[in-house]
């Protein structure tokens, strides 16, 4: 046992002490808060005026005022600059290429970004942009919005109707969801969906970079050739499980520091004040934790034996690729199935599909996440596990104590079978 | 010190699904010596030292060691440089010798002194807060052994322990095998180099495909090889070997001439005709035969 504690120390002290762990765990999150709030530390920054001139080539001055007060001095609501409106009734439409000129003018010096051309022909309307940056999309939206409002306000106002009537019966309603917790109800805009698919990926990248670390473990060992040495003073039960054992710590520390980061991270908005009702962080419940520990604890248990199962068969990197592919791919399948479980948690399919073993650590603890099953499911998922980690380590360590020490061509299943049977 | 011997191995096979990789073999070690395990390549050797290690087990027979069955704690007993040896590459030196010789037991409170001692010994103390991955080949396997005899081992496994070492630090290693044999540690050599092993070793056992060939004292399996070649020197001219019926083969060196008589000669017979024929004898020596001969005609044979 002492002996074993060595080698989980050795594991973790290797991988936490190395400028990897510190680039991913430190370096990871801080990254992932930066590509959140660079774009809106951008948009603030954005501070200039849109200034756009609009024209009516039907000399339609009501329909020009009613443009203006919709756009004029209005916020853009992702930068800090306003619309800045001016309006040109055209009288006749002939000297449109001259004005159009002087426009072409205005956007090159600069004092206006681009002009609007409103045309009528009969009841219909059509209008065209002109601008340097026909990109910025955020613009031309508002810009289309305030035209195409005003245009059926006109239209409407044609046709004899009450214009505030009309506000007032066409306003639309927003749906709030308030989902159902045993607490009573909270309300929930996809947050739980939300929180649940990211937990769930963090699970699934976890799993797959720590089971891989292991793989790539038990392949430098037998490549470097200490395997033998170590195998002279430790069994080789002990060194697989150390090793399991010690790259799981790892994984587990990394948690913690992430978990410490996000415990802070709504402070650090707050103090760039963009801590704004888009912006908050959704509080992640207690049983839902303890759940995600659970699941990565077992289901890392599980794929890190299956890995170092398959570490142990092959002699180089490039055998390791192939041999690692059936069991990545069980995680790959499990993820198929997440948009199933989330549209229907509670149908048959879902119940069956989470209860899989190799499957239970992404789509049971989505179920859990976006609506919670009976108890008794999530009891039963979690034995399977245990069970099959009982079956995988037996089927493991059997395989592992013979595969260490061969070398040369990777083995075919039946000559695997035969290891089962060397004492 | 008792005269159970260090390793007693009764008919042990070992196979590995259709292929025996030791097949009956038996063989004493006595302890205090050192003895050379030789066979050419796949010849088992390394399967039978697993077995001494207890990193595989045997199908059928026994091994005992120092009068023990075989049982993990063993293993700490004995130290072991494989011949396909490596170190963690991204750990330091000091580090590596801490976590190999943890891992056979010795308490901390003796490691670093014992690595101190063992790092000067072996000229490589300012490497020990080097990476492994700077040093050289020569080097790693000093730190190799250096791990291997870190626990005070009464057993020592050296499997080709001379491969990779320049010739300074070959004798250097001699050397400290020689004081490990003067402390009564029990040391098992395999190796291809014949030399070493007559340097060394006072017992061999030698292995053939899976099966043992030759066992003994190696001073008495040299002597119980008859050996029927010469060294001569002489002056004058070399007209007496012309044709003559009782010489199998020549070989001219820079310094002597090495005779193969034809077999059941009396030696005495070619010195007569050579004092007959006038020529002037500076020596005329009969020759044992080397360890390689006799490697080299036992597994030669059985091909």
């Amino acid at each position: 046992m002492n002996k074993m504690f060595l080698v989980i120390k050795r594991e973790y002290l290797e991988r936490v002490l190395s400028k990897w762990f510190l680039i991913g765990t430190l370096l990871g999150p801080v990254l992932m808060a930066v590509l959140i709030l660079a774009p809106l530390l951008v948009t603030k920054l954005d501070t200039s005026d849109r200034k756009v001139t609009v024209l009516s080539l039907n000399n339609d001055t009501a329909l020009l005022d009613s443009i203006e007060k919709r756009l004029g001095n209005k916020k853009d609501p992702l930068g800090k600059g306003k619309y800045v409106v001016k309006t040109l009734a055209i009288e006749d439409p002939s000297s449109l290429p001259k004005v159009q000129e002087d426009l072409a003018k205005q956007i090159k010096s600069g004092d206006i970004n681009g002009y609007l051309v409103i045309k009528e022909e009969g009841k219909e309307h059509s209008a065209e942009f002109f601008a340097e940056n026909v990109s910025d999309l955020g613009t031309i939206r508002r810009l289309e919005d305030a035209t195409s409002d005003a245009i059926v306000e006109k239209r409407l106002s044609l046709e004899g109707m009450d214009i505030k009537k009309i506000n007032e019966l066409s306003k639309p309603i927003d749906i709030k969801t308030k989902k159902l917790v045993d607490a009573g109800t909270k309300e929930d805009n996809g947050q739980s969906m939300f929180l649940g698919l990211i937990m769930m990926f963090i699970l699934y990248m976890t799993m797959l970079i720590y089971g891989m670390t292991v793989l790539r473990g038990v392949v430098e060992e037998k490549q470097s050739r200490i395997i033998e040495v170590v195998i002279s003073s430790i069994s080789p039960l002990q060194l697989m499980f150390g090793k399991i054992l010690g790259i799981g710590l790892v994984g587990l520390t990394q948690f913690t520091v992430w978990s410490i980061f996000g415990a802070i991270l709504p402070t650090i908005l707050a103090s760039f004040s963009l801590a704004s009702g888009m912006m908050s962080i959704p509080d992640i419940p207690k049983s839902l934790l303890v759940y995600f520990v659970l699941y990565f604890v077992l289901g890392y248990f599980l794929f890190a034996t299956l890995f170092a199962l398959a570490g142990s068969i092959v002699s180089n990197e490039q055998d390791a690729q192939q041999v690692q592919m059936p069991i990545t791919m069980l995680l790959i399948i499990a993820t198929i199935f997440t948009t199933l479980i989330i549209r229907d948690p509670n149908g048959t399919t879902s119940i069956a599909l989470s209860l899989v073993p190799f499957f239970g650590p992404i789509l049971m603890f989505l179920r859990i996440a976006v609506q919670t099953p009976p108890f008794w499911q999530i009891a039963l998922s979690l034995s399977l596990m245990v069970v099959t980690i009982i079956a995988c380590s037996w089927l493991a360590a059997k395989i592992y104590r013979v595969g260490i020490l061969m070398y040369g061509k990777r083995p075919n299943i039946p000559e695997l079978i035969k290891w089962l049977k060397y004492t | 010190m008792s005269t159970t011997q260090a390793i007693e191995i009764k008919s042990v096979t070992k196979s590995f699904g259709d292929f025996t990789a030791v097949n009956n073999l038996s063989l004493e070690v006595a302890q205090g010596s050192v003895f050379g395990l030789l066979g050419p390549n796949g010849a088992g050797k390394t399967t039978t030292i697993r077995m001494i290690v207890s990193i595989t087990f045997p199908d059928s027979g026994q091994v005992k060691i120092f009068g023990e069955q075989l049982n993990p704690k063993m293993q700490e007993r004995i130290g072991y440089l494989p011949e396909e040896r490596g170190l963690y590459k991204k750990m330091k030196v000091g580090e590596q010798l801490r976590f190999l010789g943890g891992l056979k037991s010795v308490p901390s409170s003796e490691l670093d002194k014992r690595i101190k001692h063992w790092a000067e010994r072996l000229q490589i103390a300012d490497w020990l807060d080097k990476k492994t991955e700077e040093l050289s080949k020569g080097m790693q396997q000093k730190i190799q052994f250096i791990a291997t005899v870190l626990h005070n081992p009464e057993l020592i496994i050296l499997d080709e322990p001379f491969s990779g070492l320049d010739p300074v630090n070959a004798n250097l290693l001699i050397e400290v095998i020689h004081e490990l044999k003067s402390k009564g540690t029990t040391i098992i050599l395999s190796t291809h180099v014949m030399e070493q092993v007559e340097k060394l070793c006072d017992d061999i056992c030698l292995i053939n495909k899976s099966q043992k060939v030759l066992a003994g004292n190696l001073k008495t399996i040299k002597k119980s090889f008859a050996s029927n070649k010469l060294a001569i020197n002489y002056e004058g001219e070399s007209d007496f070997l012309n044709n003559n019926n009782l010489v199998k083969k020549i070989a001219q060196y820079a310094s002597h001439l090495e005779i193969e008589l034809v077999e059941g000669t009396d030696s005495q017979e070619l010195l007569k005709q050579i004092i007959n024929s006038g020529v002037r004898i500076n020596r005329f020596e009969m020759m044992e035969p080397s360890l390689n001969e006799i490697f080299i005609r036992k597994v030669g044979k059985n091909e």
